[in-house]
């Protein structure tokens, strides 16, 4: 069955390209002489993807509709769908089977407008990267222009006009975020008239929709091919596919696969949260306690439950690279416990200094500055330099309402004049801060006081260095201008571990908490 | 200069913080040599060659014993530095080979897989399809990344580990890529590492960053089939975005590419998850590797340094001290003890005319060529060796009969032995602290508190201080872990005869203990045993003669009890072995674990300036700056400006800058300092403002310079009134005050006025750089901020 839109229709006899050697995953394949490899027709390629991806068989018939035959007009299409809903593969293989001339650009690994110029290029004239040529690209087009009157020449030049040449963008919801990158994909959409190439067939693969690429008002709209999220049956025919042992994998999907699918049905992320389960499926074999018949299938589906609801809370698991991998959670909790960091609780060193800076900033972004006052004390003087409001009775209702929100809100910011204060404070009976070197004689007594108060560098040095690693999170743009805000990016339970190695009453400090 | 808060690296490269050093006239020319030492441990001596050179002027010594300063200092950092640099390596190979491994292993399993993978698809098609590519074969797969866990946020540290790491891979078949935080700037996007990846890689700075580059490069017949580790250093200062836009890219390219990641991560697993969105985490399979613990290193280290090594170079207690605790408090690295000795090493040979003999200490192989060195000293050097306060008061060896070489060998020589017992009574509290749960650093801060008490105070009771709650648990130790103590005891005592026979008699006495008649026999036996140690050690140093006897006696009352009672069951025996094995640890630590600095002679090996050590790790806070700024004249030291806080024309430009803003409260308006400024560098305009000054306060005309010593209250107030323009910028603000001046006849000369403005602009600059002043912002562009902390 060939559909083709009338206005495309042109009257070049049929011809099937050959399927020539690959060249890349990404480089794409470019189908350019005639070739030994065998080529399927349409009826042929549709059956044998609707095998290969269960559950899309609509969306091949649809592309292969489009497709039609090899010289026939093709309209610029948009294959969307989730991510790891078979787009990419779908498309590639079609073309590949079909053994029509093809180039294939990922915007993601081109991340700039000219490597998806040139590559594109590079493929259509066959162009290798090599030592010889010092891995240059076969053309050089930094602008769109170039581009069109390079594609033209490489087109014409390989005598290609007769079949249809084939591009295809793979996510190209990356371009919205390039500068220009709206004219940038609306020029790509148009890119069979700018050329005035008719022939030239322009496919775009992209995880968003059609409506989320706003378009200049006169380009087209491309023909949208929507491939939807597999269902449970689905996901359950291409996972035992993948697998070695399918029976006892089918067995196992049938217990595990509904829960997990409620959270994800990405195949990749299935395959990947489903693997250490199936592992543990298998444990009770591997030993020997289990016998592989229907009494043994229902033990281990027993058995499994229990570590479904723990394997679905886990984001991410690190392996251990040791041959023996703890294989339950008790054990990796052994190993958790051996590993003598563990037992400090926060899982890595930290200076006594930073320590305090790190409980200096957490309180200071948990109260608000009016409150240092009451918790400080009055008798040290450090807060000489700072201007702080007195708060009566009644006004401190209201500010607890205030604080209340405010803890709901997160961590405030503060300045590094209060949280140096603060430090001072707490850390004035621990030897954090090392003696200061005795003052040199002044020229103005009342500035000197100022200064007195100053802590040595090295606490300075670590305050970044906290900040480097995402502890402190710092909000200033210009270092010049000064004044930058600090705030704490530790939960509760982190904080409250860092002030239990030091023996600190944090809680002492937290109102409101 | 300091920079509190300039820790942004992506934004034009300022330094985080600056050390400062006190710049007085005194040792002001000791900061060239200081530098050199602070730069760390990569940088080289060499060059400073003529400072220890230009020393032997001060003494008049011969000038070749610069060089020999010079030489001797090689060797003694030469042996510290391999002596760390061998700790820290051998720690980091066990990683360094798990790592490699796992490489290996990924590759091998990966080739397995698609083997695998295309035997199954060729099986599982209902046509031929073996001769078009296997797609979905590298789909879902993930890009194999290695967490190294480094256990703590020491980035100099970091550095030279995965250095060494990238050195490690690439002996070993890896193509190896090193990048850090600096390459994932939000600037550069994707391409900024990228690039740099190439350039490790390719060795070649390619127009665009197309990963098909490295696709063709991997294709050349030398590269194919090494597998390529990409080493990120610090992910954790990298832009999270940039960060997962690379990694997800390099998961895209793992079909083609046998890419695996290495990430070190200086805080703990929870990291990765808060850094990386979860899409792109979902494509990368985590493995662990766990370094050494940095404090765990560090203790290795100190232990090798401090303790056993002999390096003919040694740390005075109060230095010692003071390091432990800047370590414990501030900075854990290697990188930073390696400094820090450094610099130690390098301001005592400096300072130390004496200091060459180090060298000869550390190869010399008989007392008698030591001696001979000795002789050959120059009168000068002589002199000042006589002057040493280590001889005053020490009638020995101030004694003049003997000739000062044979002393000098002697007690040099016997440094030798000296610190072998000493370390060797340390590795025996610690082995017993191993046991006794006592963390090695509160042992030795114990000792090394014990040791600042003994040699401050002469007393005779010999107080352990927080030592004494360490040991008494060795009375209550039960039966097998003591008695692995004394077999470690036995193991460390090796050298030392005696003290390794007393062990080995408690020893015997602990397992055959059950019979009273060997007990008893052998406390008869270790009674005159002890004694003769005793006198064999009261020989070797003074100081402690005169406790012996007590000691003796004491200990010796207390073993003639235990004879008087024969027929005792084990339990007795096992505290009466209880009591040996700590009377023999007391002993130790008070004959072995003295401080150097109570040496004869130790001026010559000891470091003891702790000052300079402080001033040369901690630096000075803004506060300095302060100070520097408005003693400027002291550091100039030019006689123009003689008088303290008087305002002269030829005071320096950001000085006068920065005084005259002080007559302002926070918020200095730009436009008065300025004037005022004016006013005292060009007398033209000093006369006017003297002339203005007797009208001060009252709002005077737009533009007429004046000298303001407004205060701030109604400076503010009039100041609105005042300018009805608004202003930018500093800039803008000179700019306009120049306008005004030029649109009206003046009796300044406009270039004169360009000249001060630049000048003027040039000071606040560099008040802003220094982080005492903030610019304009736009809600009040008419004042600049003073910044105090």
């Amino acid at each position: 069955m060939v559909v083709t839109d009338p206005h495309y229709t042109s009257g070049l006899g049929v011809e099937l390209g050959a399927v020539m050697g690959k060249k890349g995953r990404d480089g794409g394949l470019f189908l350019s002489k005639e070739g030994s490899l065998r080529q399927l027709t349409g009826e042929e390629c549709r059956k044998f993807l609707g095998d290969r991806f269960p559950g899309r068989r609509d969306q091949v018939d649809d592309l292969l509709c489009i497709l039609g035959e090899p010289s026939d007009i093709f309209p610029p299409v948009l294959v969307y769908g989730s991510p790891a809903t078979g787009k990419t593969s779908i498309v590639r293989e079609a073309l590949s089977l079909l053994g029509r001339p093809h180039a294939y650009v990922s915007c993601r690994s081109c991340h700039s407008p000219r490597l998806v110029f040139e590559s594109v290029l590079n493929q259509i004239l066959g162009h290798v990267r090599s030592r010889e040529n010092n891995y240059t690209s076969a053309r050089k087009c930094e602008k769109l222009t170039d581009f069109v009157t390079h594609l033209v020449d490489a087109c014409r030049g390989s005598g290609k006009l007769e079949r249809t040449v084939y591009l295809v963008f793979d996510n190209v919801e990356l371009i919205r975020d390039w500068a220009s990158g709206g004219s940038i994909m609306s020029s790509l959409l148009k890119l069979a008239e700018l050329t005035r190439l008719p022939n030239l067939g322009l496919i775009f693969v992209s995880n968003a929709g059609p409506d989320t690429f706003q378009l200049a008002t006169a380009s087209r709209e491309p023909l949208p091919i929507f491939f939807r999220d597999y269902s449970n049956e689905e996901l359950y025919q291409i996972l035992t596919m993948r697998q070695p042992n399918s029976e006892l994998y089918s067995f196992f999907l049938k217990s595990s696969l509904a829960p997990f699918s409620r959270a994800s049905r990405k195949v990749t992320e299935l395959a990947e949260g489903l693997h250490p389960l199936f592992l543990k499926y298998c444990e009770p074999l591997l030993s020997g306690k289990v016998a592989l018949n229907d009494q043994g299938k229902r033990e281990l589906y027993k058995y499994v439950k229990g570590y479904i609801q723990p394997a679905l809370g886990q984001s991410f698991s690190i392996s251990e690279p040791e041959k023996s991998r703890p294989g339950t959670d008790q054990e990796l909790k052994a190993v958790c416990s051996t590993r003598p960091l563990a037992k400090t609780g926060i899982g890595f060193h930290l200076s006594l200094c930073s320590k305090y800076l790190l409980l200096a900033v957490y309180i200071a972004s948990r109260n608000p500055s009016t409150l240092d006052d009451s918790l400080f004390g009055s008798g040290d003087g450090v807060k000489a330099n700072k201007r702080r409001r007195r708060s009566s009775v009644s006004s401190m209702d209201k500010e607890e309402t205030l604080m209340q929100e405010k803890h709901l809100k997160g961590p405030s910011l503060c300045s590094l004049e209060r949280l140096i204060a603060i430090f001072q404070c707490i850390a004035v009976d621990s030897h954090v801060i090392c003696e200061k070197s005795e003052c040199s004689q002044l020229f103005f007594a009342e500035e000197s006081e100022r200064y007195m108060k100053d802590v040595p560098s090295n606490v300075l040095v670590e305050l970044v260095t906290l900040a480097s690693v995402n502890l402190v999170l710092k909000s200033s743009s210009n270092p010049l201008e000064g004044f930058p805000k600090f705030r704490a990016n530790v939960d509760t339970d982190f904080i409250h571990k860092v002030a239990r190695s030091i023996n600190f009453p944090l809680d002492k400090y937290l109102l409101h908490a | 200069m300091e920079h509190l808060d300039d820790g942004d690296l992506d934004e034009n490269q300022l330094q985080a913080c600056f050390v400062l050093h006190q710049g007085d006239s005194k040792c002001g020319d000791q900061s060239p040599r200081r530098k050199a030492g602070k730069k760390g441990t990569s940088c080289d001596v060499k060059s400073d060659n003529e400072d220890f050179v230009s020393l032997s002027s001060v003494l008049g010594e011969p000038p070749s014993y610069g060089a020999l300063r010079l030489e001797a200092f090689n060797a003694v950092w030469g042996r510290i530095q391999k002596l760390v640099e061998d700790i820290v390596e051998g720690e980091n190979q066990e990683t360094f080979i798990a790592v490699q491994q796992w490489i290996c292993n990924r590759q091998f399993s990966e080739a397995q897989l698609n083997v695998y993978h295309s035997a199954r698809l060729v099986s599982n098609s209902s046509i031929n399809a073996s001769c078009w590519p296997m797609e979905s074969a590298s789909c879902g797969k993930q890009l194999h990344t290695a967490l190294v866990f480094l256990g703590g946020i020491n980035a100099a540290d970091h550095w030279r580990t995965f250095s060494a790491l990238t050195g490690h891979l690439k002996t070993r078949k890896c193509l190896v890529a090193h990048l850090t935080s600096v390459d994932f700037q939000f600037k550069a996007g994707v391409s900024g590492p990228l690039r740099t990846l190439f350039r490790q890689l390719i060795n070649i700075i390619p127009e665009t960053t197309d990963m098909e580059i490295l696709a063709a490069w991997h294709k050349e017949a030398e590269n194919q089939g090494l597998p390529i580790a990409i080493v990120v250093e610090d992910p954790e200062s990298c832009d999270p975005k940039v960060l997962s836009e690379f990694l997800v890219l390099l998961s895209e390219w793992i079909a083609e590419l046998p890419i695996v990641l290495i990430m070190g991560m200086s805080t703990a697993e929870d990291a990765i998850r808060r850094l990386l969105p979860a899409s792109t985490l979902a494509r990368l399979h985590l493995w662990r590797f766990t370094l050494k613990e940095p404090q765990k290193l560090l203790e290795l280290i100190i232990r090798a340094v401090i303790t056993e090594a002999f390096c003919a170079f040694e740390l005075s207690h109060e230095v010692a001290l003071f390091l432990c605790g800047y370590f414990e408090s501030h900075d854990v690295s290697a990188t930073s003890v390696m400094r820090s000795l450094k610099i130690a090493c390098v301001e005592h040979f400096w300072k130390e005319p004496m200091s060459f003999l180090c060298s000869s200490l550390l190869t010399a192989n008989s007392k008698a060529s030591l001696e001979e060195q000795c002789a050959d000293l120059p009168d000068v050097l002589q002199s000042h060796v006589n002057n040493f306060a280590s001889l005053k008061g020490n009638p020995v060896l101030s004694n003049v009969d003997t000739p000062l070489s044979e002393r000098m060998a002697s007690s040099l020589w016997e440094l030798r032995t000296q610190k072998r017992m000493w370390g060797m009574a340390f590795q025996c509290l610690s082995a017993f602290g191993k046991y006794a749960g006592v963390p090695f650093w509160d042992l030795l801060c114990g000792v090394l508190q014990r040791v600042a008490k003994s040699s401050t105070a002469q007393d005779t009771d010999e107080k352990l201080g927080t030592l004494e709650n360490v040991i008494s648990k060795l009375r209550d130790m039960a039966g097998p872990s003591l008695k692995s103590i004394l077999e470690e005891w036995q193991k460390v005592t090796l050298y030392d005869k005696e003290l390794h026979a007393e062990v080995t008699q408690i020893l015997s006495e602990m397992s055959n203990d059950s019979t009273p008649g060997e007990v008893s026999q052998s406390a008869a036996s270790f009674l005159p045993d002890k004694a003769k140690s005793l006198d064999g050690v009261g020989v070797k140093t003074d100081a402690s003669h005169s406790l012996k006897p007590c000691v003796l006696s004491r200990s010796a009352l207390r073993r003639i009890g235990q004879l008087r009672t024969p027929g005792m069951i084990s339990q007795v025996a096992e505290v009466t072995i209880n009591k040996k094995a700590e009377d023999l640890l007391r002993r130790l630590l008070r004959e072995h674990l003295k401080p150097p600095e109570s040496r004869p002679f130790h001026e010559i090996f000891c470091f003891k300036d702790v000052h300079i050590l402080k001033q040369a790790l901690v630096g000075e806070t803004r506060r300095r700056v302060h100070m520097d700024l408005l003693n400027s004249q002291k550091a100039l030291k030019c006689d123009c400006c003689q008088s303290e806080g008087e305002l002269s024309s030829s005071l320096h430009d950001t000085t006068l800058a920065y005084i005259l803003s002080h007559e302002y409260g926070d918020l200095v308006r730009v436009h008065n300092w300025y004037q005022a400024f004016a006013a005292v560098c060009d007398p033209k305009i000093q006369v006017a403002g003297d002339v203005q000054q007797g009208d001060s306060l009252t709002p005077t005309r737009k533009g007429r310079p004046r000298k303001s010593i407004d205060l701030p209250l109604n400076e503010e107030g009039s100041a609105k009134k005042k300018r009805g323009r608004p202003r930018k910028s500093l800039d803008s603000v000179l700019e306009n005050g120049a306008e005004e001046k030029q649109s009206r006849p003046s009796d300044v000369v406009p270039e004169e006025n360009a000249l001060i403005q630049a000048r003027f602009t040039r000071a606040a600059t560099e008040l802003q750089i220094v982080g005492l002043l903030q610019m304009p912002k736009k809600g009040n562009s008419e004042t600049v901020r003073r910044i105090c902390i």
